[in-house]
């Protein structure tokens, strides 16, 4: 699969305070990646490096393979650009700022933006700057998806927002989804959970992973082991780099298996608490994944 | 170009208060300048609004930031520029042209012969104040740091000017302040350099948006401008006003020659707290043919003492040359110049020596046209109006600029007097001012007659003589300044 949207050694710095230490993504064409991190991680960096807004201090990005560095009006007719924190033109009503981007984009589908209009229920007459929070980010949306981009890039989408407007956002999104590669990155897990095809975990400024949804999933775990009490955690050596954040009570054991495999995961366990009365395996959602890691990750650092 | 269009359409209808704000003031400026004497507000009401429109456009799609929603739209740089360009020319340039069109022909004017003037005081004010105000807007990311960055270029404009006529620091003073002839000379080189570093920040602005590279080279090049303008030597823009201007006749072959030994020198100063040091001077000059008139445009002097100190003095200021009557083709020229007083006191009691080099410019070809006085202005040749104020003053008005001739006024059958003997030998049609006319005062009361002479001369050359005068006493000159 190719990619819509990649970054190789990515280094950015602020007045030598670094976000970003080498960071290599790679988003493949027709997924909906999300990016997902701590506050501070450096997902806006990155999103802003890749639109071209921001300049790296050093690396290599490309976006529909273009150097994103170069990024002009010809790439920018494929690529739309959601975020929170954009200063839009607040003078203009909704359907004047639909019309007057619509001669910028060749591919503009007039239906199709009719269409978002009525499925957002957005106020054709009212000023942008007189629109609430969730309407304003609807405007945004629909304006960014009436000309069918070949790319689209969000930068917390959601935040701030109920959970009925989110879910009109996500069904906005999801229409577009699979003719459009979507890189989105939010804080809200639950909702990017239900429609990512693709996760990366970004942590002081580098990806710690990225893989399809389904895998991650599959390979996260949280297990609980029954012992013959007294429950003893076993000593540093012997406990397994992927297994994270261990709790011991008095018979009970728990953590997080990061590598999960059900034919050979239940057998190491045994291996390493001995006398083992129970041992429950339990999916976990991607919230609590993300806190695992963050933890975790924190707690090396 | 659609896209220029697109802009342009969309920047007109955000800012239509504000262009009916121009215009409103456009055409109150047009009646107040054919109503009123003096309607300094109004221009100065319409230039403010004219830079807040201009501001405003500009900062319709902010160049500084990264939050900006136009910044990831498929907006073409050039198409961009082109469309605030064109919004500049149509609703600011334009409508203050049309405005001054319809001044000069309310107030007689031909329109043929104010049409060069009125195009290039357009280009003037383009690139003079239209152009500079854009790159200012295109640094900054909204109207308040673009106000405060304005009003400390005022200040520091406005400071420049009080020093001209300031007497502290003296060196500053000499610095700044050219003889009015061949100012339009640096006035020249400032809105040229000025132009370059405008559309050069404009161009970097809107192709790359580095703001802190933009931001850095506007300091960079406006300080080295201000050191350039402050340091630029006059006596170079003399020869290069010698250089443009054809002599129609050979300054040398006239035998016009100073007399060195009819110099008087005087020297006063104040009192108390001495600031400066006037010194005056008036030198004879003769072997004027007939039919010329002189003027001396500036003098360069250099007096030096028996210690080698020296004084380098700055342009000094001329007033009419006084005729004598008594012996054809000689006048006396008075200038005044100002002197460092650690100098004078340090050489008041030694023979200084002067080396001096005397700027002049000989008039000729003089027409004369007697015109019957009102109080409603008369054409009377060279794009010249004139008329009688209520309190008898005589005063003529010419479009964009005052003509670079010699122009006298005799009434009653008197000696001519001079307008003015600030004559500006610019080339070009126009100066910048957004009033299209400029008027001059002649010191002549008209009150005891309705006929009044005007006699226009052109400049024929411009030529230059050295001269050395030694054992100059300044304590035998100095007089006490109360």
């Amino acid at each position: 699969m190719s990619s819509a949207l990649c970054a190789q050694d990515l280094v950015k710095r602020f007045r030598n305070v670094p976000v970003l230490n080498g960071l290599n993504l790679d988003v493949p064409e027709a997924s909906v990646f999300g990016l997902i991190g701590p506050n501070g991680a450096g997902k806006t960096t990155t999103i802003k490096i890749l639109m071209n807004i921001l300049k790296a201090t050093s690396g290599r990005t490309e976006v529909l393979g273009a150097d994103s560095r170069h990024l002009g009006p010809s790439d920018l007719k494929h690529i739309g650009y959601v975020s929170e924190n954009q200063e839009m033109p607040e003078w203009m009503t909704v359907e004047y700022f639909l019309a007057y981007l619509k001669p910028f984009y060749p591919t503009w589908d007039e239906a199709r933006a009719e269409e978002l209009v009525r499925q957002f229920n957005l106020p054709r007459g009212r000023k942008l700057r007189h629109l609430s929070r969730g309407m304003w980010m609807k405007a945004s949306l629909a304006s960014a998806l009436a000309y069918r981009p070949r790319l689209l890039v969000l930068d917390e989408p959601f935040s701030g927002l109920d959970p009925l407007v989110r879910e009109d956002l996500i069904e906005g999104l999801l229409e577009s989804a699979g003719e459009t590669t979507i890189l989105i990155s939010s804080h809200d897990l639950a909702d990017i959970e239900s429609f990512a095809s693709h996760i990366g975990y970004l942590d002081r400024g580098r990806l710690q992973f990225s893989e399809e949804m389904t895998s991650l999933s599959a390979r996260f775990r949280e297990v609980e082991v029954i012992v013959e009490p007294p429950a003893t955690l076993p000593a540093d050596r012997q406990w397994p780099a992927t297994w994270l954040r261990p709790e011991a009570t008095q018979a009970l054991v728990r953590f997080v298996e990061t590598r999960f495999d059900p034919e050979h995961s239940p057998g190491e366990i045994r291996r390493l608490f001995g006398k083992v009365q129970q041992i429950s395996v339990n999916p976990m959602p991607l919230r609590a994944i993300f806190v695992t890691l963050a933890r975790s990750t924190s707690r090396t650092a | 170009m659609r896209q220029t269009l697109h802009i342009l359409r969309k920047d007109v209808r955000y800012l239509r208060g504000e262009i009916c704000l121009v215009l409103v003031l456009g055409a109150v400026f047009v009646w107040t300048e054919t109503h009123s004497p003096d309607p300094w507000w109004v221009e100065m009401l319409l230039t403010v609004a004219a830079g807040y429109l201009i501001a405003r456009l500009i900062h319709a799609e902010v160049l500084p930031g990264d939050r900006q929603f136009w910044i990831t739209r498929p907006y073409g740089w050039n198409s961009l520029l082109g469309a605030k360009l064109l919004f500049m020319l149509v609703f600011v340039n334009l409508p203050i042209s049309v405005a001054q069109l319809l001044i000069l022909l309310a107030d007689g004017f031909p329109l043929g012969s104010s049409f060069p003037g009125l195009l290039w005081s357009q280009v003037l004010m383009i690139l003079g104040v239209s152009l500079p105000i854009a790159a200012l807007a295109a640094m900054t990311s909204g109207m308040v740091p673009f106000i405060f960055s304005m009003l400390i270029l005022l200040a520091i404009g406005f400071g420049s000017q009080q020093m001209i006529w300031s007497p502290r620091p003296l060196w500053l003073r000499q610095a700044l302040q050219w003889p009015a002839g061949v100012e339009w000379v640096r006035d020249s080189i400032a809105i040229i350099v000025l132009a370059a570093i405008v559309l050069s920040i404009l161009y970097m602005q809107y192709k790359n948006r580095r703001t802190l590279f933009s931001r850095t080279f506007a300091l960079g090049g406006v300080a080295l401008g201000i050191v350039a303008y402050m340091y630029m030597p006059w006596p170079f823009a003399f020869a290069v006003q010698s250089q443009l201007s054809k002599p129609r006749i050979d300054g040398s072959s006239l035998g016009i020659a100073l007399d060195p030994s009819s110099m008087k020198f005087s020297a006063s100063f104040p009192q108390h707290g001495l600031q400066h040091v006037e010194v005056d001077l008036s030198i004879e000059v003769g072997g004027i043919p007939g039919g010329f008139d002189l003027q001396a445009d500036a003098l360069a002097a250099t007096f030096q003492g028996p210690d080698g100190r020296t004084w380098k003095s700055g342009s000094f200021d001329f007033s009419s040359p006084n005729k004598d009557s008594n012996r054809q083709g000689v006048v006396t020229l008075h200038g005044t110049g100002l002197m460092d007083p650690s100098f004078f006191n340090e050489e008041r009691d030694k023979m200084v020596t002067l080396q001096a080099s005397l700027y002049l410019a000989l008039f000729g070809n003089a027409r004369a046209k007697t015109i019957v006085l009102r109080d409603t202005p008369v054409n009377v040749m060279d794009g010249l109006q004139c008329y009688s104020s209520i309190l008898g003053d005589l005063l003529c008005r010419s479009a964009f600029r005052w003509p670079n001739l010699l122009v006298r006024a005799s009434v009653g059958g008197a000696n001519p007097n001079v307008f003015t003997q600030f004559i500006s030998y610019s080339p070009f049609p126009a100066s910048m001012h957004l009033n299209p006319i400029e008027t001059r005062l002649a010191s002549a009361s008209t009150l005891s007659t309705h006929e009044v002479t005007i006699i226009v001369s052109e400049p024929l050359a411009h030529f230059r003589r050295d001269f050395e005068v030694r054992g100059v006493h300044f304590v035998d000159f100095a007089a006490v300044k109360k």
